[in-house]
């Protein structure tokens, strides 16, 4: 059963209106009576709520056209009906036109017709009052939904802070050896990772890695890798444990705690300890493009190298390579972001266009960057991070 | 183009199509897809068919490195890759897929000369003839006549 409707009765005439009173409380509505049009304009004014308004059509003090103005104004968009002694066609055109749902004529013998119509008015006005509803619901829930996304890009932004200070120093310079960094992250937090740092007094175990995704899970598992390289680092003194000076150790492990985390993140890395008094470099490449780039004056080179990304299989193996390094050099690491950003459109002729950059620019990573456009990056479509190891002689 | 992951299955026989540049942010529709086609009974093959693929972002070379594992694991073989575009070849061997996959780097072209195709081991001859026939059935279905192909791309898994 719908609640009763409450309907507005404007009429000058006083036994009319009361008569119209009665017949509307016959059918079902609660009437509201004004017997002057001012009355009946400030009572509007108030915004009531109604679900209809029965006028007299030649109201005293009333010009329709002034108040086809001013009732919309209102916004209340309550059906209204009007009445009148005479079934004028022109003057049901006009209240029509005025957009009066209804018109009717005295004597008012059908109640039935006038019955349905004022029904007709409850409903469209019910119709209104649940959309006006649903808004506000929707509203709410927007206003709420902005407060989560809010809290959410705030804890983004701690965890970009505590990312940001996992990061090793930047530049990094160790006698001719100079080791920087830079990363652009895509959102606030990144999958992407880069560490250097020494193990004993003359190996420097440097590591890059793109964790598979976007956001606090795959920048969790950078923490784990940061973790894991922290942690071999030490066991190298108190556990007699060399593997932070292996490459292929290092990803097998990075491999097992990745698997063992369970969350399909994977990471593809490259892994690489200088050794400073030799000026070698051992790496290990596991699924990561673009692959390390080694400049020196006999030109730009990939350092090729082949293996599964590490956190995909378990039986996963990776090859081990030993170089000795030029005397002069600089060794460019990056993650696939910027192969986003290079104009041409496969990965092949990508990687071609990639190492033709360092072959055309000299070897500074300030000139790289530049040359490579991450300096203007604003937003990157994937995280880019870049590391640059050189020498000088 | 945008990318899009369409998948269809004829008497057992399961392909994956990747079209464009094929970025997934959220992967539940292509996961609950892999979930039904391992409950079914019928099962023989599934091979994926990247010939028409501009790009593969991580997260989809991560679902696709899952279910060749799971293929592996539940019925002892490994899917096949068909791709032909060297771009995407690169990609797949960087990561070590062909560890994972058959890769198939010369059957775009050509699907009719396929003679064999990876498939739940044990199977008689009807069935590796019923996938190879499968096969020609899923390659031809034309762009027009795609509606046996469900598209596992959502508009909200538009990254």
């Amino acid at each position: 059963m719908d609640a009763p409707g409450t309907a507005l009765v404007v009429d000058h005439d006083k036994s009319r209106v009361l008569a119209l009173a009665e017949l509307v409380k016959g059918l079902g509505f609660e009437p509201v009576i004004h017997t002057t049009a001012l009355g009946a304009r400030e009572f509007l004014h108030s915004r009531p709520e109604l679900d209809v308004i029965l006028c007299e059509f030649d109201m005293e003090g009333l010009t329709w056209d002034a108040t086809r103005r001013s009732v919309p104004e209102l916004d209340h968009q309550i059906p209204i009906v009007l009445i009148s002694d005479e079934a004028r066609a022109e003057s049901i055109m006009r209240a029509l036109r005025w957009g009066a749902s209804d018109f009717f004529v005295r004597p008012l013998d059908d109640i039935e017709a006038l019955e349905r119509s004022l029904e007709r008015c409850r409903r469209q006005r019910q119709v209104r009052r649940e959309l006006e509803r649903s808004r506000k619901r929707l509203e709410a829930a927007n206003t709420e939904l902005r407060g989560t996304i809010k809290v959410l890009e705030q804890d983004q932004q701690a965890g970009r802070q505590v990312q940001m200070r996992m990061l090793p120093s930047t530049p990094m310079v160790l006698d001719d050896y100079v080791f920087s960094h830079t990363v652009i992250p895509s959102l606030y937090l990144s999958g992407d990772f880069t560490d250097y740092f020494t193990v004993g007094d003359r190996h420097v175990t440097f590591l890059m890695a793109d964790v598979s995704g976007h956001g606090s899970s795959s920048a969790f598992a950078t923490v784990l890798l940061k973790n894991l390289f922290a942690r071999k680092r030490s066991d190298l003194l108190r556990k007699n444990d060399d593997a932070i000076y292996s490459p292929v150790a290092m990803l097998k492990q990075a491999n097992l705690e990745l698997m063992d985390l369970e969350v399909g993140k994977f990471a593809t890395m490259v892994v690489g300890v200088v050794d400073t008094q030799e000026n070698t470099l051992r790496y290990s490449v596991a699924g990561h493009l673009p692959q390390p780039v080694l400049v020196s004056h006999e030109g730009a080179r990939y350092l090729r190298g082949e293996g599964s990304a590490v956190g995909i299989m378990a039986d996963a193996h990776y090859e081990e390579h030993l170089i000795d390094l030029p005397d002069s050099f600089m060794l460019a690491l990056f993650s696939d972001g910027i192969l986003e950003i290079l104009p041409p459109k496969n990965l092949i002729e990508k990687e071609n266009y990639f190492i033709r950059v360092f072959e055309e620019t000299a070897d500074s990573p300030e000139e790289l960057v530049t040359r490579l456009g991450l300096d203007r990056v604003e937003t990157a479509p994937d995280d880019i991070a870049a590391l640059f190891i050189s020498k000088r002689d | 183009m945008d990318g899009r992951i369409l998948a269809a299955s004829h008497d057992g026989a399961y392909v994956i199509r990747m079209k464009g540049d094929v970025r997934v942010t959220l992967c539940t529709t292509i996961e609950e897809y892999f979930h039904t086609m391992f409950e079914d009974p019928e099962f023989t093959s599934v091979w994926v068919d990247l010939c028409d693929a501009e790009g593969i972002d991580s997260t989809t070379l991560g679902l696709l490195a899952k279910l060749a594992i799971n293929v592996k694991e539940k019925y002892d073989f490994q899917p096949a890759i068909f791709s032909c575009e060297p771009g995407i070849n690169r990609l797949l061997k960087s990561m070590g897929f062909q560890r994972l996959f058959e890769l198939r780097e010369e059957a775009c072209a050509s699907p009719k000369d396929i003679q064999e195709l990876p498939q739940v081991t044990g199977s008689e001859a009807t069935v590796k003839a019923k996938v190879i026939e499968a096969h020609r059935v899923l390659m031809g279905l034309s762009e027009e006549n795609q509606a046996k192909f469900k598209d596992l791309m959502m508009a909200l898994e538009r990254g």
